[in-house]
């Protein structure tokens, strides 16, 4: 039996929130960028083994930065913990963001059917919200992210 | 079940930085509207001695001013709310607060009811300076909220029978979490101190609020949750911290507000407004924010709209705008239907009275704050009609009428049905007031039936619509409803329930669409026909069992509360499944018992099986005790009304009697209608007791039908409640045991059809 269990969170992020909308983005999202602005958090507020011990499975899985997704992985037992350092991360970089949970689950086959469905709806607004400047470019990278979540694995 | 903000600082800002302050706070509340919050307070901060001045000035925002900065907020904010698990048609509400900074006892003298500056708000929060000002505010400041900055060095002392007081009277303490996310240092000040409150309290009467003056210190109702479990708060409590807590923090307060000596609420009523069922006495529901012009509006429609339209947006209509379809039905109904269309997902448990997903989720708040409110006593759903212009089986206002039942008609007859579902959530004490409501409401449900047959006629159009619109969203319980209500006409007349819609048999378009709609119309018709049924139980005499059977779940619905409703509607689900199997008989019987079923496990409290069901099974309890009774009663036809009713009556006699699962949930219904007040089920059990053996007959065969047929896996899950409710309703079965002497008049008329129509079995 497998002992070792993980949980998935997927994670909008808003870049931001205090500009006036729509804007260019002020920083693009980048599994390096998020992944170190959370471990800093973590470090901040639960200490070096604190630290260590959630390092161990922490990864993010997968941003995407058109539609601010992100698929985040940690271990069931400092899952709250990192989840709590996630919250309280006020920026990355010089861009204040603000993360949002919106899914958490055990298996990373629930976690890839929440990750497409929220990315449908988030490209939908993206959408709207860009308007005609909407470029094929755009078009592409979104399918290019839809298929890097079908293929994800643990 | 919604999540709140209850501190959103507001600024009295000078003239030169009014729009910087303003737009800050529009960019705040969009946020939170976006995050999934379905309500915020404003915070204004005063201190010292309080003056005229301070009455409250905080003007509200308007959706048009939120959509300027945010055109898309509309899908947004459905997005998250569908993920969150909150109905996209619940309103967003915005309230205003205040926090009294006190410092000695004198300041906080100032705080008590008579306080007409307070009154002007609809929070009032303390934050004591000093030990003196905590201590006073713990045991006597009649304020809503004890506020204290946890962010600095506490310059008093947390004591616990001080905390264990105020707790007693209904007060809450308020933690704010964006000392959390601002700085490492307020971080650390604010965990060790607050710990200490939050291991005395365990989380009860305690509230999260982000007291954000920017956008970057909001974050969402769930992740608020897991940053107060730093604290020491266990998950659990601390989403109720974020929503329960909140909501029944806002009822109360409200219900002070608003009602003198807070009990009793005065309002006008138009002289040339028809004493209607639809007419909302929800409509107060005080959770309707009436200083909110346009915030409490439909999100879906509303923001859809004025996107697309892209120009200005008046948003100062606080009613509801009903779809077209629904146009006809009031604003109860019109709910309803917002959750069937909108709403895709809302699972709520019972308890949260906010699941929205039915009216009586909007109503549940409002039920929550009305407490003593005789206007919330009833139960109005929406039972559009069903087409059984036949029936028996007449949607009756459910509210209290079930003593005065008046005939709702000959099964010619359409009295509309319109259950309240406000008081979804049982509590208490809302069931003591159902017995004062119930006969304020008695009188009007007189006046009704008139207005039953000209509505049930032109209603049965809008429910054959709505029912079609039900039949869509079959996960939406309001299918449920009508498809039971449907069901349970169709049982009257003895018709399959395949049939549906039938009273007499004779509905065929009626069945028709209940047939299209498979099974989740019967249920509805059962649901519907029992309705009507139980609120004429006493005056007829023929009756169709419907009538008898309306009224009686009436009684039975007002004290049970939606929350049973609710189950009621989730076993409705259940019922539907297992309808097309059964013939006249087994099927009504059968219907009979799921409902019964189903409101055995709601009375108990389980959670339901179904998704999202939560209020609708309160609904559906409603339903169902109708829908068993009239099963119950109706075994084999319409003629055999009186039947059926001996056999309920039996049945309840014979509570221990039954096989189980449906034996108890006969008992179970049987008791607890006779635990209610209902005249009607005293009549039946009078006429049942004469029948004697054959109603003992016809309730095996009932019993024996219903529990073959029954699905066991909707039973098994009841079964824990099933026997709790049976324990309890044979207690209060023994306490009845000269009902039918208590009707002696009706008694004789019943106990000769009553012979008739057994004779004919």
């Amino acid at each position: 039996m497998v002992g070792f269990k993980n949980r998935y969170m997927v994670v909008e992020v808003f870049l931001d929130p205090n500009k006036e909308l729509p804007v260019d983005d002020p920083v693009i999202l980048t599994q390096f960028n998020v992944s170190k602005a959370i471990r800093d958090s973590i470090l901040v507020n639960f200490g070096e083994c604190g630290l260590a011990s959630s390092l161990g499975s922490f990864q993010v899985k997968y941003v995407n930065p058109i539609t601010k997704l992100c698929i985040i992985r940690a271990s069931r037992e400092d899952c709250q913990k990192v989840w709590s350092a996630m919250t309280m991360v006020r920026s990355i970089g010089n861009c204040l963001v603000l993360f949002n949970v919106l899914d958490l689950s055990g298996s990373i086959r629930a976690c890839k059917n929440a990750a497409l469905k929220c990315e449908e709806v988030k490209f939908e607004h993206y959408k709207l919200a860009v308007g005609a400047r909407l470029s094929a470019d755009v078009t592409q990278h979104m399918e290019n992210c839809l298929e890097k979540i079908k293929i994800l694995e643990h | 079940m919604g999540f709140f903000d209850l501190n959103i600082p507001y600024v009295e800002s000078p003239p030169s930085n009014a729009t910087t302050h303003k737009n800050a706070r529009v960019k705040i509340v969009i946020k939170a509207m976006e995050l999934g919050y379905t309500g915020v307070a404003y915070n204004r901060t005063m201190k010292g001695v309080m003056s005229d001045r301070d009455r409250c000035s905080i003007p509200l925002l308007t959706l048009a001013a939120l959509l300027k900065l945010a055109p898309s907020l509309s899908a947004s904010v459905n997005f998250h709310r569908d993920l969150i698990g909150v109905p996209r048609c619940s309103p967003f509400r915005q309230y205003t607060r205040l926090t009294v900074f006190a410092d000695t006892i004198a300041q906080c003298q100032v705080l008590n009811s008579g306080n007409p500056v307070l009154k002007t708000y609809d929070l009032v929060a303390v934050r004591p300076l000093n030990q003196s000002a905590f201590d006073h505010a713990c045991e006597k400041a009649e304020v809503d909220i004890i506020s204290i900055n946890f962010a600095e060095k506490l310059p008093f002392r947390l004591k616990l029978p001080m905390i264990k007081a105020a707790i007693e009277r209904g007060v809450y303490f308020e933690l704010t979490y964006s000392d959390l996310i601002l700085d490492v240092q307020l971080r650390r000040q604010m965990i060790s101190n607050a710990k200490l409150l939050v291991d005395w309290t365990r989380g009860k009467n305690l509230i999260l609020s982000s007291g954000a003056s920017s956008v970057t210190e909001l974050r969402g109702p769930y992740d608020v949750a897991n940053l107060s479990s730093l604290l020491g708060i266990s998950m659990e409590r601390a989403k109720a911290a974020v929503s329960k807590n909140c909501r029944a923090l806002i009822s109360n307060a409200l219900r002070k507000k608003h009602f003198h000596r807070e009990t009793i609420r005065v309002e006008p009523i138009s002289s040339g407004e028809q004493f209607d069922s639809k007419e909302p006495w929800s409509g107060d529901w005080l959770k309707w924010d009436p200083i909110s012009s346009g915030e409490g509006d439909l999100q879906l429609d509303d923001m859809a709209e004025s996107f697309t339209a892209s120009t200005k947006v008046s948003k100062t209509v606080k009613t509801i705008n009903f779809a077209s379809v629904i146009d006809s039905i009031p604003s109860h109904s019109f709910r309803v239907n917002d959750l069937i269309y909108g709403t895709q997902a809302v699972s709520h448990s019972r308890d949260s009275g906010k699941s929205n997903l039915f009216v009586a989720g909007a109503n549940e708040k409002s039920v929550a704050s009305n407490g003593v409110s005789e206007n919330r006593r009833r139960l109005d759903i929406l039972h559009e009609t069903d087409q059984n212009s036949l029936h028996n089986a007449p949607l009756n206002n459910q509210s209290s009428s079930c003593e005065n039942n008046r005939e709702s008609g000959s099964p010619s007859a359409f009295p509309e049905t319109i259950i309240n579902t406000e008081d979804i959530e049982s509590q208490p004490t809302i069931i003591e007031e159902d017995d004062v409501a119930e006969k304020s409401f008695t009188a009007k449900e007189t006046e009704r039936d008139d207005q039953n047959t000209k509505h049930g006629i032109s209603s049965h159009a809008v429910d054959l619509v709505l029912s079609k619109e039900i039949v869509k969203c079959p996960a939406l319980t309001g299918e449920i409803e009508l498809g039971a209500a449907c069901n349970v006409d169709n049982k009257l007349e003895g018709d399959t329930l395949p049939d549906t819609f039938h009273s007499s048999a004779h509905h065929n378009e009626e069945s028709k669409t209940a047939e299209s709609s498979g099974v989740d119309f019967d249920s509805q018709n059962v649901a519907m026909g029992e309705v009507g049924m139980k609120i004429d139980i006493k005056d007829r005499e023929d009756a169709s069992v419907a009538l008898d059977n309306v009224s009686l779940t009436d009684n039975v619905i007002e004290r049970e509360h939606f929350r049973e409703l609710v189950d009621v509607v989730s076993g409705q689900n259940l019922l539907q499944g297992s309808h097309d199997e059964m013939d006249n008989k087994n099927g009504t019987s059968f219907a009979n018992h799921e409902t019964e079923v189903t409101m055995e496990e709601l009375r108990d409290g389980e959670r339901l099986r179904e998704p999202g069901d939560g209020r609708l099974l309160a609904d559906k309890i409603s339903i169902q005790e109708s829908c068993t009774e009239m099963i119950v009663k109706d075994d084999s036809s319409v003629a055999n009304h009186e039947a059926c009713e001996e056999v309920m009556v039996e049945k309840q006699k014979n509570g221990v009697q039954f096989r189980e699962p449906g034996e108890r949930l006969i008992t179970g219904q049987n008791l607890f209608l006779d635990s209610s007040k209902d005249f009607s089920v005293k009549e039946n059990s009078s006429d049942a007791n004469q029948e004697g053996l054959d109603d003992a007959k016809m309730e095996e065969q009932i019993h024996g039908e219903a529990d073959s047929e029954t699905d066991r896996p909707t039973l098994v899950p009841c079964v824990s409640g099933k026997v709790r409710a049976k324990r309890r309703m044979q207690c209060r079965a023994l306490l009845f045991p000269l009902k039918r002497m208590l009707n002696p008049l009706s008694f004789k008329r019943k106990a000769c059809k009553f012979k008739h129509t057994i004779t004919k079995m």
